[in-house]
């Protein structure tokens, strides 16, 4: 076994990095896969929230880093997914408390024991983002349909080129479908055409997102299918390698024309 | 570099001495290299074209021709017949080295300020850069703005006419009616990449970006700009006060254009159309022309 590490950026704050951290790793766990999520969010973590785990922490990342713990008990198993574990960040510490080669290591020692390491950035382009990049074999961007999350994920893709993590794969969250076909957003067109890089995925605005949110429940565990849910479960399988490449962009081009028709009907 | 046309007859260095007398004053100072393509040209016609040059202050250096006859010919006349390797029209291009794109990661910031008119660029542009021009392809630096004002560069750099249809030096029939601004590539740098927001590429000649230009990303240049791809950044092109400096892309959108020392942003109701645009200083103002300029 040989884990793959993904990193889960934006630039912008409040894009969508954590609520996409904590769907694909849930969807993932639960196709089965060995799924570790990281919070490298030092001093501002979020994870342990939108997981529904805040209540167990005992020992934090930088525990690990400083060797107070041993890797395994900062690891805290879901109990919904028994192969799903959240490495929480520490609250009352900064960012400097980690560095990228602590985070090379700890990536390093669960790399036989899982399949995915998910690490969720914070916003901007410090520290906690250096770490969070340094372990990378993939980078995912997040972006939303505005002006300046399109501006910081361009940077982003820049500092990742250069650092040789590839040119990334972009998912664009919460598109809204009616104000792109009023002309007062961004169309998916317009990002790809800035960015230039392989979208794998295109989230929806769903409010269900901010309610499951607060319960502690990601939404791909929610009963009821949504359109986020299914937008989520086939990013993931799109990271797994799975289905085909060509039947993944079909599947984006009917999600699309779906919004297009959604969006002309309530007119 | 002086193209001559095939067709037409023996008057051919007369025609060149009308040509050259319209604009004496701009071509004083330099080489010459004489493109024949596959004309005929005897060792007497080829003495009567170096005399020509030399009474324009021009050094006939070099003659290049697909004839044998005129190649022999301007041999024996100790004109040199294919292009130095470096320094001219075929001058040395680099390909970016790392050191040039490392303005990114490092450093978050755009170092300082743009340069105003007849300033250096900021330190900003690496020094491996900065070498890399001084022993390769700068061969008169220190004249620098001298050349500027009389509009050709000597020894660095060539220069083009046309007698009737110009024919380059592989003998191709170029259509071009009007003669280019200039054809001098002695200082050159190409960039094969998008520059995304947050990068900063700086060089004292020319530019060539194939890639694109994004929004928060910076192009200077001491010479031309062109960019083989869509500009929504800024672009600073003739950054040492050089007003007769372009900026060309096959989109240019960007958020704002300098040359030399004139500023300019896209008009707010320019429409989104990727027709390729060429962007120069005329009666004081920066305006964009449809680019490739047709005759
Ligand atoms: N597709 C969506 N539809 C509706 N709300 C969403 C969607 N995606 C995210 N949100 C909401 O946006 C807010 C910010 O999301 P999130 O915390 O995942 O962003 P972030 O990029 O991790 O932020 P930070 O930069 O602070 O870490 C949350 O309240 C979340 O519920
Ligand atoms: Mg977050």
């Amino acid at each position: 076994m040989s884990a793959r590490v993904i990193t889960v950026s934006s630039g912008k704050g409040g894009v969508g990095k954590t609520t996409v951290t904590a769907n694909l790793a849930t969807a993932l766990a639960m196709a089965g896969k060995k799924v570790v999520a990281i919070d490298c969010d030092i001093g501002l973590r979020n994870l342990d929230l939108i997981m529904g785990l805040e209540n167990r922490i005992v020992y934090d990342l930088v525990d690990i880093v400083e060797g107070r713990c041993r890797l395994r008990q900062a690891m805290i198993r879901d109990k919904r997914h028994p192969e799903l574990h959240l490495i929480p960040a520490a609250q009352t510490r900064d960012k400097s408390a980690v560095t990228p080669d602590d985070m090379v290591r700890v990536c390093d020692d669960l790399k036989n024991r899982v399949d995915y390491v998910f690490l969720d950035c914070p916003a901007g382009i410090e520290g906690g983002f250096r770490n969070a990049i340094e372990p990378a074999h993939q980078v995912i961007v997040v972006t939303n349909p505005e002006v300046s999350s399109v501006r910081d994920a361009d940077r982003i893709i820049g500092i990742i080129e250069a650092k040789e993590k590839g040119p990334g794969q972009l998912i664009i969250n919460r598109l809204k479908p009616d104000m792109i076909s009023r002309g007062d957003m961004f169309s998916i067109d317009d990002i790809l055409d800035i960015l230039a890089i392989e979208l794998i995925g295109i989230i929806p605005e769903d409010d269900n997102i901010v309610v499951s949110a607060n319960k502690g429940v990601p939404v791909v565990m929610d009963k009821n299918e949504s359109l986020a849910k299914m937008a989520f479960r086939n990013i993931a399988q799109r990271l797994d390698g799975n289905p085909v490449p060509f039947q993944d962009l079909t599947k984006k081009k009917n999600l699309l024309k779906r919004f297009r028709a959604w969006a002309s009907r309530g007119k | 570099m002086v193209s001559v046309d095939e067709s037409g007859g023996k008057g051919w260095v007369e025609a060149l001495v009308l040509e050259f007398g319209k604009k004496k004053d701009f071509w004083r100072g330099g080489e010459v290299i004489l493109a024949l393509g596959g004309r005929v040209v005897d060792r007497g016609e080829l003495l009567r074209a170096q005399e020509l040059f030399l009474r324009f202050g021009l050094e006939l250096r070099t003659v290049l021709s697909a004839s044998e006859t005129t190649r022999l010919a301007a041999e024996d006349l100790g004109f040199a017949t294919h292009l130095p390797r470096r320094g001219y029209s075929v001058g040395r291009w680099e390909v970016p080295s790392e050191a040039l794109a490392k303005s990114d990661a490092q450093s978050p910031e755009p170092e300082g300020r743009l340069p105003g008119r007849k300033r250096m660029p900021a330190r900003g542009a690496s020094e491996e850069n900065r070498k890399g021009n001084d022993d390769e392809t700068y061969t008169s630096k220190p004249e620098r703005s001298q050349e500027r004002e009389s509009g050709f560069r000597g020894a660095g750099g060539a220069f083009s006419t046309q007698l009737g249809h110009a024919v380059d030096p592989k003998g191709k029939r170029m259509k071009r009616q009007r003669p280019p601004k200039r054809i001098e590539m002695g200082g050159g740098h190409v960039c094969i990449e998008t520059l995304r927001s947050g990068r900063s590429l700086r060089h004292d000649g020319h530019l060539i970006v194939i890639g694109d230009v994004n929004a928060g990303a910076e192009v200077i240049a001491g010479g031309d700009v062109i960019v083989w791809g869509k500009v929504r950044g800024l672009v600073h092109a003739g950054a040492y006060g050089d007003d007769s400096a372009v900026i060309c892309a096959l989109e240019l959108t960007p958020t704002q254009l300098r040359i030399s020392g004139k500023v300019a942003i896209t008009p707010n109701d320019k429409r989104k159309k990727s027709v390729p645009e060429m962007a120069l200083i005329r009666e004081g103002q920066i305006v964009a022309d449809p680019w490739p300029v047709r005759p």
